[in-house]
């Protein structure tokens, strides 16, 4: 082999022997690419802007959507890039031992982000190309535009795609490198140790996320109650949205790693097969990476909003076209309806609905995602632990039965605290609709659909992944 | 009635693409209760093979493996964890504590299984640990201490449940030669108490504590030694191993 060619080789090689784990995160690359590709797309089609009355709106709202989406899925994907590394340290470790110096392992990493970077863009700008008419269309069925017209690609959503995403995954490969940097050989190959002592400060920062979350909760009734503050809606929901996820943070971090101890003191209730394993297993999880949990509970509370706030606007369409005209008004701020043109209204509303859709989508990608790559990870961790226990006399349905709890408890959680914050956030999604003139019990309507579709598609992630952990756990 | 008898026992690996390795053939042999016994023999002859079998954890291609009499192949595969669990100890060469647990629980892991008390389990553990020397580490996590310390709560681990056979596998495999040695000393100590103790390894120094000494070369038991009161075992367990290098045997 020619020594110019071993990098670009090799890189080739770990994504192929990695292919497990790197499959999901480029599906999930190429996914957001084509959603990031289609939105940015139709907002700068030029033909939209002249064939369809108020367009203007109809621009604006993509326009808003086109900066936001990368701000939810650019971390994201760093998340799961970084997820991937932690997994790969021993394998790093050993190119060193193997005699091969940084530089080239980091040209190696350089190599692996450019393929990742190149195939998902091919497959996501493909899947978007491709399918620009049928998004086009359901644009336009959304906003009840009968115009005959299709959008085409537009080259400068190209260059916006490519160079958003050229920017994402530079900042995967930062990472890579930063953590190949920061770690002497012998640390890659040395089990990592560190952060499974509690964490310092563990009274006071359960304490901290209580009082966060509480006023996060309190924030929203507040707005709900005060009619004043009306005109502040949407900074007040970011405000609440804020203080709960902090709180978010310091609940799953400290205050589990307390509650679990708290169980771990009573003797009786510890030192029983299932509990004795379960407690001391969270406990190890939450130390390692108490943070992980308290993402996708963040995670599945997005989603689950995007998808409330999808369905009223679907909900409530039909409900405020009755009132146009009529001098009706929910709020100090609501739209006004006797000077609105309700072909406006439908492109307002169809365009929200397709925008939430969208949303929803890469939301719920990421939720299901980050879930399945820690129980992945988590399974490997544990696998070794189960063919201990296996040897001690634990029998295979003793492990079976283990083996579901720990799942059943990792996924409920999140799913439990994500529907606590749904409580509290529907109250400002009240006044939030109060706005469109859309009624509460729309709101309601919309959120009990929400709550049921998620739960769905949570339950088939769950069983999805509980199957893959337990694979890997028994095989 | 020996508390082992394993007679004729055999062991064939077949591999992807048809391949077949014959690990153990022909193995005969019995350990009356409370004898110290050491299986010898170099890397691949088949020693944890061998343990395996006698530990219940994989099946014989043919031969039988009896424990106080009972046929091992014919227990229920639901039955077998807890006659595992009630009856054999084991120590590994990778000492296998896990993690999650710090040493104490770890060494009371196989009485939580079993569903003792509470009370019980304490009453167990701190005269154990009082002999093993590790009192002090029972609330330390496994990577908070030393390989020989490590080792010994392993060893505390397999003699808690008061298994009727101690299993051990290349234990002082991964030890430096002190702790090793203290190792050795415990595992002599319950010798003397009437621990019925089987141990394959390959080194020296570790099967010349052992009252009687087999060697395996190639999958066969073909030699056996045993130590009397006042001569110097190391050297004949050295030439033993001496010997069968030059075939000999
Ligand atoms: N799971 C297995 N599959 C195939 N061959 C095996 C397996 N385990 C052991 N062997 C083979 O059986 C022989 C004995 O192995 P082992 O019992 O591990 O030896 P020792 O413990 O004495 O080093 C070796 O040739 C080894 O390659
Ligand atoms: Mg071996």
């Amino acid at each position: 082999m020619r020594r110019k060619l071993l990098c670009p080789w090799l890189a080739f090689q770990n994504l192929r022997n990695n292919r497990r784990d790197y499959l999901p995160f480029l599906g999930a690359a190429s996914l957001i690419i084509c959603l990031f590709f289609t939105v940015c797309n139709l907002s700068e089609s030029r033909g939209f802007a002249r064939s369809i009355p108020g367009s203007g709106t109809l621009h604006g709202l993509m326009s808003v959507a086109t900066l936001l989406l990368p701000v939810v899925c650019a971390p994201f994907l760093w998340y799961i890039n970084s997820f991937l590394m932690k997994r790969r340290k021993k394998e790093l470790g050993l190119y060193g031992v193997l005699g091969l110096e940084q530089r080239h392992v980091g040209t190696v990493l350089f190599f692996e982000t450019l393929y990742s970077f190149l195939f998902s863009l091919a497959a996501g700008l493909g899947a978007g190309i491709l399918l620009t008419g049928l998004s086009g269309k359901l644009l336009l069925g959304l906003a009840g535009i009968t115009a005959d017209y299709t959008p085409s690609v537009t080259p400068v959503a190209l260059l916006y795609t490519l160079g958003l995403f050229g920017v994402i995954f530079l900042g995967c490969l930062a990472g890579n490198l930063v953590h190949l940097s920061l770690a002497a050989p012998t640390d890659l190959l040395r089990e990592d140790h560190s952060g499974e002592r509690d964490p310092r400060f563990g009274v006071l920062g359960s304490i901290l996320g209580l009082l966060l979350l509480g006023g996060g909760y309190a924030v929203a009734i507040w707005a709900y109650c005060e009619p004043m503050l009306a005109l502040l809606v949407v900074p007040v929901f970011f405000l609440a949205s804020l203080l709960a996820a902090l709180g978010t943070y310091g609940v799953f971090i400290f205050g589990s790693i307390y509650v679990l101890k708290a169980l771990r003191g009573n003797k009786d209730f510890y030192y029983r097969p299932q509990n004795f394993v379960t407690v001391s297993g969270m406990l190890h999880r939450m130390r390692k990476n108490g943070a992980g949990l308290a993402n996708i509970c963040l995670f599945s509370t997005m989603t689950l909003v995007t998808l409330c706030c999808t369905l009223t606007v679907a909900f409530g369409q039909g409900e405020v076209m009755t009132l146009v005209g009529t001098d009706y008004r929910a709020g100090a701020v609501s739209l006004d309806l006797a000077h609105i043109a309700p072909e406006e209204l439908t492109v307002f509303f169809g365009t929200l609905a397709f925008l939430g859709i969208f949303f929803g989508a890469a939301f719920l990608l990421c939720t299901v995602l980050v879930m399945y790559y820690k129980q992945i990870t988590e399974g490997h961790q544990d696998r070794d632990g189960f063919v201990v226990m296996r040897r001690v006399g634990m029998g295979v349905g003793m492990v079976r039965s283990t083996v579901r709890r720990q799942v059943t408890l990792v996924f409920s959680l999140p799913l439990l605290g994500a529907l606590l914050h749904l409580c509290f956030a529907v109250p400002v999604l009240i006044r939030l609709f109060d706005i469109l003139c859309v009624s509460s019990r729309t709101v309601l309507l919309g959120t009990g659909c929400a709550v049921l579709v998620f739960a769905g598609l949570y339950l088939g992630a769950y069983l999805t992944t509980a199957k893959a952990y337990y694979k890997i756990v028994v095989k | 009635m020996s508390l082992l008898e394993v007679r004729g026992l055999e062991k064939v690996y077949s591999i992807r693409g048809g391949n077949r390795t014959a690990a153990l053939q022909g193995v005969s042999f019995a350990v009356e209760e409370g004898e110290f016994v050491a299986i010898m023999g170099e890397s691949g002859s088949g020693k944890s093979t061998l343990l395996n079998l006698l530990a219940s954890l994989d099946r014989p291609t043919a031969g039988e493996v009896l424990l106080a009499g009972k046929d091992l192949a014919k227990i229920p595969g639901r039955r077998l964890s807890a006659f595992r669990r009630d009856h054999l100890g084991f120590v590994f060469q990778d000492c296998s504590l896990l993690d999650t647990f710090s040493l104490g629980d770890n060494i009371l892991l196989p009485l939580v299984l079993a569903k003792l008390p509470f009370s019980e389990m304490g009453s167990r553990l701190l005269p154990l640990a009082e002999e093993l020397g590790i009192t002090k580490l029972l609330n330390k996590y496994p990577w908070e201490v030393s390989g020989g310390q490590k080792q010994r709560a392993a060893a505390a681990r397999a003699l808690i449940t008061r298994p009727s056979l101690l299993l051990a596998d290349e234990p002082t495999g991964a030890l430096d030669s002190r702790s090793a040695g203290e190792l050795l000393d415990i595992f002599q100590a319950e010798n003397r108490e009437g621990q019925t103790i089987v141990m394959v390894t390959h080194s020296v120094q570790a099967a010349c504590r052992a009252g009687r000494v087999l060697f395996l070369q190639d999958g066969q038991l073909v030699r056996e030694l045993r130590s009397h009161p006042g001569e110097d075992f190391y050297r004949r367990v050295a030439d033993g191993l001496a010997a069968l290098g030059k075939g000999v045997a």
